[in-house]
């Protein structure tokens, strides 16, 4: 076999400690159940619109829009400051006056609709 | 959890009418010997009524703004969680889409989602296809061409209701858009249950092992489908620092009308087969075995999709030969 970096090998090898690390830290952080699906996805679309690199966080509670924390970066570099302040970001813009942005955590709105 | 560990995942699809719930009937009902959990997106049409039958509501994660590429079944991802703990009361899940459903977002979401893939694979995508009304819905339904050009198994069904004649002309159509599924033929899905589920057909590696020359026997159509395919070839063993960067630009620039792509590739200096397949943009690539002593080191990649332009794509593919000059800049 040749040795090349390869870098269309399955990412489940590269990533899955990465990606279990990282919905351990949003479950803490958003105080989620365990048993909440937390998808995390790393994206490296060029669409019109998309970053070249980004990590995108799904929380998928039931009966619920599914909520998305988008952070720029590989997965591999993510860390649980970035979630932190991208949970925060998100918030920020949608909390009504008086609000306290920990009593408001848990219940964002869903940027995507 | 290993590779063997993971669940196996079938997808079913088919146009309005085609006989998937039949087909879905008939695996839930036979005695074949596995339990599947099912994922279905009408609760009342299944003949079969428990916990292991779940109804998904086809709720669509657009993950980046719309992009078809970056879109998953956040559905499936909820649902596939929540069956995962009661893991030890099924071997298999079988998931039926809605006739109009793209399928690209379930295959998706087998790719993209760390945990559905940790779990779970996809088996095949078995598309049912109505040999009596296939070619007047395929003119003007997309949807009946992308669940074509998706498929890794078609069953096509209802072939009774056809002659010999307009049977041929059906299937020499779906090659036109599919050129490397495998075709079963039924009368109301009655078709062995081992051609269809359990095949392990959407793992090209595994395919290539089964049969070697899998790829091989592929002509290229002029024709005005919405949905083509077309292969590339070349008997020059490629560079790797030429063909990743090539391919993952490809599959940028033109991803969203690229449904499936499969490939063999002979890299230079290099004693194994290197297989690569591809739903949109999401690419995966590995090596497979060694290429054998007597077998031509002959790359071939088939690519199936929505008006690709073949012209730029093979420049771009013969730029990655190793026997290709590169002008000095």
């Amino acid at each position: 076999m040749k040795d090349f970096v390869n870098p269309l090998a399955p990412k489940t090898n590269r990533l899955q400690a990465k990606s279990t690390q990282i919905k351990g830290w949003v479950r803490q952080l958003l105080d989620l159940p365990e048993d909440t699906p937390v998808s995390v996805v790393e994206l490296a679309c060029r669409d019109e619109g998309c970053a070249d690199i980004e990590t995108v966080i799904g929380i998928m509670e039931a009966g619920k829009p599914i909520r998305t924390i988008r952070i720029h970066g590989a997965m591999a570099e993510v860390t649980r400051k970035a979630i932190d302040d991208s949970a925060h970001e998100m918030t920020a813009g949608d909390i009504p006056n008086g609000t306290s942005k920990d009593q408001f955590r848990g219940n964002w709105p869903n940027r995507q609709s | 959890m290993n590779v063997i560990d993971k669940i196996p995942v079938t997808v079913l699809t088919g146009y309005l009418g085609a006989g998937k719930t039949t087909l879905l009937n008939r695996i839930l009902t036979e005695d074949h010997g596995k339990r599947y959990a099912v994922i279905v997106n009408e609760f009342g049409d299944v003949g079969i009524d428990n916990d292991l039958v779940v109804d998904a509501d086809e709720e669509v994660f657009e993950m980046n703004n719309g992009c078809i590429c970056c879109t998953v079944r956040g559905d499936l991802i909820r649902i596939i969680e929540g069956l995962m703990r009661r893991r030890d009361r099924f071997d298999a899940i079988l998931v039926e889409t809605t006739g109009l459903a793209d399928p690209a977002p379930v295959a998706q979401t087998f790719f993209v989602d760390e945990d559905v893939r940790s779990k779970a694979k996809l088996d095949a995508i078995v598309t049912v296809v109505d040999a009596r009304h296939l070619l007047g819905e395929i003119d003007r339904a997309h949807e009946a061409q992308e669940q074509l050009a998706f498929a890794d198994i078609i069953l096509l069904n209802k072939i009774d209701l056809v002659n010999e004649q307009e049977l041929g002309a059906v299937e020499s159509r779906i090659r036109r858009i599919n050129p490397t599924a495998v075709i079963r033929k039924s009368q109301r899905c009655q078709v062995p249950l081992d051609q269809v589920i359990d095949r392990n057909a959407f793992d090209l590696g595994r395919v290539l092992e089964l049969e070697p020359d899998f790829l091989e026997h592929f002509h290229d159509h002029d024709h005005d489908d919405h949905v083509t395919s077309f292969s590339l070839t070349s008997d020059a063993p490629l560079l790797p620092e030429r063909f990743f960067p090539w391919i993952q630009s490809t599959s940028q620039r033109f991803g969203i009308d690229m449904l499936r792509m499969k490939g063999i590739i002979a890299f230079e200096d290099d004693d194994d087969r290197y297989v690569i397949q591809g739903v949109h943009m999401l690419l995966e690539g590995n090596h497979q075995r060694a290429w054998k002593p007597d077998e031509p080191r002959l790359t071939r990649i088939v690519f199936i999709g929505r008006d690709l332009p073949r012209d730029i794509i093979a420049d771009g593919f013969d730029g990655c030969a190793a026997s290709k000059m590169v002008p000095q800049q």
